[in-house]
C-alpha cells in the first residue's frame, strides 16, 4: 500500500514537472557582468544580443585608449547569450564600456547626418 | 590608401598588416557617402571611410531586425482545395502587406489581439459555373475564380483603424501574386491575423529582397601592352571593365567588376600586367526593398535600431 502510494506520488511530481511552462528563449534584454570582482577585468554578458552589436561594440572597445583585451563570443546559437571580455587598465571596465556604447551612438548620429545630406544632394 | 588594399591573387588575397585605429572625431570628418542610384525599389549608396563591423552591423539589422507586419495566424472555415492548410498557410505568410510597422507594437505571448498588435483580413473565395458559358470555351472563362489572386486579401478594419489608415489602406504590396487554383466547387474561407516581428524570427517579416554590400575594386594596369594584347585584354573580361579609348587600354567600368579574376588568371597571360585589388574601407550597398518601405527608410530605419539597441545599455 504504502510502496504504490509513494510510487503514484513519484508519478505525480514527474506530470507536474512536465506540465510546468517551458519558457524558451524570452527576448529579456539587459547586460550584467560576471563575478564582477575586479573593477578593470571582466565579462559582460548580453542577453538576446548577437554579432550584430558584438562585433562593432568589440572592434569600438577595441580601439579605445586604455584597452588592453577586448573580444566577444556567442557561446551556443541556441542560448541567447552574447559574452564580451573586457580588460583594462587605468580606468573601470564600466566606465571604458560606457564610453564605447556612447562611441557607437554618436556613430550613428554621423552616418545619418552623412546618409540624409547624400540623399539631399541627389 | 595603400594599407587599405587588399591584393587578389589567382589563389589568394595579400593584405597589408594594418593595425585597427578608430577615432570619432577622424571618422566624422573623412566619412563620405554618395547616392550611386535610387529607384522606387532599390537603393545603391557607397560608404568610404568607414570599417566592416559598423556596415556590417547595418547590413544584418537590415535583413533581420528592421519590424514589418505579415499574415501569422491564418483561421481556416473551409478549404476544399487541393493545397493543404498548412502549405496554404505558409503561403499567405510570405504575402508582403502595406501597413506602417511603426503604428502598432509587437504582440506579447499572453496579449489578445487587438487593434494595436494585428490585423485582420479575410479571403473568401468559391469556383462556380458562370451561367452561358461554352463547353469549349477556357477554363478560366467557364468558372468563377480558377485562380485566387492576393487581390482577394479583404481588409477588415479593427477599432480606429479604418480612420487612422484612410489615406493609405493597409493591403498587399502585389494584388497579382497566386495564393490557389480553384476548380468546381472547391472553397476558401479564411480569416487572417497579421501581426508585427523581425526577420530574426521568420524572414517573412524581413523588409529586404536582398541588401548587400561589395568592396569596391582597384584594377591598375601596370605594364605597357601592345594592340593585340590590349584587343585580348578586352575581350577577356566578361563584364566589361576593360576598354581602349586612343589607342590605350583603360579601365573604364571599375564598378562592374565581379571578381572573377579571369584578368590575372596566370594561363591568360596578364596576371604580370594587371593588379586587381579591393579597398577595405569603401563599401558599396545595395538595398532592395520588398515594398513596405521606401529603399531609403530601410537604411535609417536599420541607424534608428542600432541606436536604440546601443543606448538600451548606456548608463548616465
Amino acid at each position: 500500500m504504502n510502496s504504490s502510494e509513494s510510487g503514484d506520488q513519484d508519478v505525480n511530481i514527474e506530470e507536474e514537472e512536465l506540465n510546468e511552462p517551458i519558457i524558451i528563449a524570452q527576448s529579456a534584454k539587459g547586460m550584467e557582468i560576471q563575478e564582477n570582482s575586479d573593477p578593470f577585468n571582466g565579462t559582460f554578458v548580453f542577453f538576446d544580443e548577437d554579432h550584430t552589436l558584438g562585433n562593432s561594440l568589440r572592434y569600438i572597445l577595441a580601439n579605445q585608449p586604455n584597452v588592453e583585451f577586448c573580444g566577444y563570443s556567442l557561446p551556443h546559437p541556441s542560448e541567447n547569450k552574447m559574452n564580451l571580455r573586457l580588460q583594462t587598465v587605468n580606468e573601470t571596465k564600466e566606465k571604458i564600456m560606457n564610453d564605447g556604447l556612447k562611441c557607437l551612438s554618436q556613430i550613428c548620429d554621423i552616418i545619418e547626418d552623412k546618409f540624409k545630406q547624400a540623399l539631399e544632394k541627389k | 590608401m595603400d594599407q587599405h588594399k587588399l591584393q587578389l591573387k589567382e589563389d589568394q588575397i595579400l593584405k597589408p598588416f594594418k593595425q585597427e585605429k578608430f577615432n570619432i572625431k577622424q571618422f566624422q570628418r573623412e566619412l563620405e557617402i554618395n547616392i550611386l542610384s535610387k529607384t522606387d525599389d532599390k537603393i545603391v549608396f557607397e560608404m568610404i571611410n568607414i570599417d566592416a563591423p559598423i556596415a556590417n552591423s547595418l547590413r544584418r539589422i537590415m535583413i533581420a531586425e528592421i519590424p514589418t507586419m505579415a499574415i501569422h495566424k491564418v483561421q481556416v472555415i473551409q478549404n476544399t482545395s487541393i493545397i493543404p492548410d498548412e502549405v496554404l498557410a505558409h503561403r499567405l505568410g510570405l504575402i508582403p502587406i502595406i501597413a506602417d510597422p511603426l503604428q502598432f507594437i509587437e504582440k506579447d505571448d499572453q496579449e489578445e489581439y487587438n487593434e494595436l498588435n494585428s490585423i485582420d483580413f479575410t479571403l473568401v473565395a468559391k469556383c462556380e459555373k458562370k451561367p452561358n458559358c461554352r463547353q469549349d470555351d477556357p477554363i478560366e472563362n467557364q468558372y468563377t475564380n480558377t485562380t485566387v489572386y492576393s487581390s482577394s486579401l479583404i481588409w477588415q478594419p479593427k477599432g480606429q483603424q479604418a480612420k487612422q489608415f484612410a489615406n493609405n489602406p493597409i493591403r498587399p504590396v502585389h494584388s497579382n501574386i497566386i495564393i490557389a487554383k480553384l476548380r468546381e466547387n472547391q472553397e476558401l474561407n479564411l480569416r487572417l491575423i497579421c501581426e508585427k516581428g523581425v526577420g530574426k524570427r521568420h524572414a517573412k517579416w524581413s523588409p529586404v529582397c536582398t541588401a548587400f554590400y561589395k568592396l569596391m575594386p582597384s584594377i591598375i594596369i601596370k605594364n605597357k601592352l601592345d594592340t593585340q594584347r590590349q584587343e585580348k585584354l578586352e575581350s577577356l573580361c566578361p563584364m566589361k571593365v576593360f576598354g581602349i579609348k586612343g589607342n590605350q587600354i583603360k579601365v573604364i567600368n571599375p564598378r562592374n567588376c565581379t571578381t572573377c579574376r579571369e584578368c590575372i588568371r596566370e594561363a591568360n597571360g596578364f596576371d604580370k600586367d594587371i593588379e586587381l585589388n579591393k579597398i577595405d574601407n569603401h563599401f558599396i550597398f545595395s538595398i532592395e526593398s520588398v515594398g513596405q518601405y521606401e529603399p531609403k527608410d530601410i537604411m535609417l530605419q536599420a541607424i534608428e535600431v542600432f541606436r536604440s539597441k546601443v543606448q538600451l545599455y548606456i548608463k548616465e
